[in-house]
């Protein structure tokens, strides 16, 4: 034996769902590798967004990680208005794994993300306002600071204003070191915002401020 | 797979120091970063390395200060910056035995596991993608070959794959040159190689003709569903020069080639952990190799 060659094979060796010809059923299929490649397909598909219902209907029972993975990754492949709202909508899920995907979706799409961004960091939950500010944190738009500055300056919460402390440390430039400091001062008692807004104000400066 | 440039310009030639162009801080901010985008870690111990390159990235971009090279990596919409930092901050050129602890790994520790799940006479399958000239998959055949004491108790097959069709047509000629052998043990070279024109080695025809070669787009889930039911997967090198939705993509499809609890090898600079939570890393004496949950 040792190596040998590729058998003979009829034919390429096709998925269930690569052969069939509507992925929105297949989406719902018995077998999660079906509902994988249905994903896939509908990803590729000539009105993907058309899609977008079905996935998000399939996304929110799913309970096979690796389908939802393939669920996130077409829904980011499509983009659009649509699915930023459902992936806001996942982010006051009870499923950790559901919220984290959403994320990860938000900062894949920073157009549709940044247009909705200033009504996730006002949302009366403050956990959301949290999410938010990760997506914030990683997403490529020069409004980035102003949007995590204005956090520090009015949101009430020190988890939500800590997290935008940690975010300016890489996003922030030398316009974000004043409102650091008043935001150690607004939670004085706060040993962690203190030492956070230091770091974030030390990483702006260069180390030199 | 596009080798590194060679950087020199009048001034700042190889093996000169940028000279303490990051603080520690900014240095720490821009590693960072750097991790969280490509997985790439870059300790002190890199500084002269990193800083040299920043420092041809700005100097190409036309920008003096480090704040505002910085804010360009970090807010460019189009993430042109950041791939053009990515690729001088990676090696890439291929060579046979390239990164051999990863096939230690393979014959010491991942084919006895998946051994262990198989018959006797089963197939074994192993994809090298992409394979660009062909030096991954020889290698990988030479290491199975060569290392792994139950190689002939199964049936190993041996696939590659490549989106570029010229580099395909050099793999199966199987004609190296001097620097891709200079890894390659005098003894394996006398076994494996035929002297051929121009002085260039040929593989011999047993082993060339052992590997399956095609052409794969890793972006195309029709193409790639023809792949399926692979053990190993090596796909080195390729995902750090793809954007992180193509990444996601990529990586959801080669999750659809393995079998059930098959490996994925990665190159150094690469981690799963950022493209996908349905890998799980193990950790092996050799290497860490990603398996499918």
């Amino acid at each position: 034996m040792g190596l040998v060659k590729a058998k003979d094979r009829a034919g390429p060796d096709q998925g269930e769902a690569a052969q069939a010809s509507d992925p929105r059923l297949l989406i719902e299929h018995a077998s999660p590798a079906c509902r994988r490649e249905a994903a896939h397909a509908l990803m590729q598909a000539g009105e993907a967004a058309a899609a977008v219902p079905a996935l998000l209907a399939r996304l929110a029972r799913e309970e096979e990680v690796a389908v939802r993975e393939a669920i996130f990754t077409a829904l980011a492949g499509i983009g659009g208005a649509a699915v930023a709202e459902g992936m806001i909508a996942l982010l006051r899920s009870e499923d950790a794994g559901l919220r984290n995907g959403a994320v990860e979706v938000l900062q894949l799409l920073p157009e549709p993300t940044a247009a909705r961004i200033e009504t996730m960091l006002a949302d009366a939950d403050a956990d959301v306002r949290i999410l938010a500010l990760n997506v914030v944190g990683s997403l490529p738009r020069a409004e980035a600071p102003r949007w995590l500055c204005r956090v520090l300056a009015e949101d009430p919460d020190p988890r939500v204003c800590g997290t935008a402390v940690d975010a300016l440390a890489e996003a922030g430039g030398p316009e974000a070191v004043e409102p650091l400091r008043q935001v150690a001062r607004r939670f004085a008692d706060d040993p962690y915002i203190a030492f956070a807004a230091k770091l974030a104000i030390r990483r702006i400066q260069g180390g030199d401020g | 797979m596009t080798p590194m440039p060679v950087l020199s310009r009048p001034g700042y030639g190889i093996g000169q120091a940028a000279g303490g162009l990051l603080s520690p801080d900014e240095f720490e901010k821009l590693t960072e970063f750097v991790y969280r985008k490509t997985g790439m870690r870059f300790g002190e111990v890199k500084r002269q390395y990193v800083e040299k390159r920043i420092a041809d990235r700005m100097a190409a971009s036309g920008i003096a200060s480090f704040r505002e090279y910085f804010a360009r990596l970090r807010f460019e919409a189009s993430g042109g910056e950041l791939q053009a930092l990515i690729n001088l901050l990676t090696v890439n050129e291929t060579y046979f035995l390239r990164e051999s602890y990863q096939l230690d790994c393979l014959v010491r520790d991942v084919l006895p596991e998946i051994a262990a799940r198989k018959g006797p006479g089963e197939r074994v399958r192993i994809w090298s993608l992409p394979c660009a000239t062909g030096e991954e998959p020889y290698s990988i055949a030479i290491s199975v070959l060569e290392h792994w004491p139950d190689a002939d108790r199964f049936e190993v097959e041996i696939h590659a794959s490549d989106i570029d069709s010229n580099v395909l047509a050099r793999a199966r000629a199987g004609l190296y040159g001097e620097r891709s052998l200079q890894k390659m043990p005098l003894a394996l070279r006398r076994k494996y190689f035929r002297p051929a024109d121009k002085g260039q080695l040929a593989i011999v025809p047993e082993l060339q003709g052992s590997i399956e070669f095609s052409r794969v787009n890793v972006a195309d889930p029709v193409e790639m569903a023809r792949f399926r039911h692979f053990d190993v997967i090596f796909c080195r090198n390729m995902l750090i020069y793809f954007d992180e939705l193509s990444q996601r993509q990529a990586v959801a499809l080669l999750y659809d080639s393995l079998a059930p609890r098959g490996y994925v090898f990665l190159g150094h600079s690469e981690s799963m952990n950022r493209m996908s939570s349905s890998f799980r890393p193990r950790k092996f004496a050799d290497a860490i190799v990603y398996q499918r949950a």
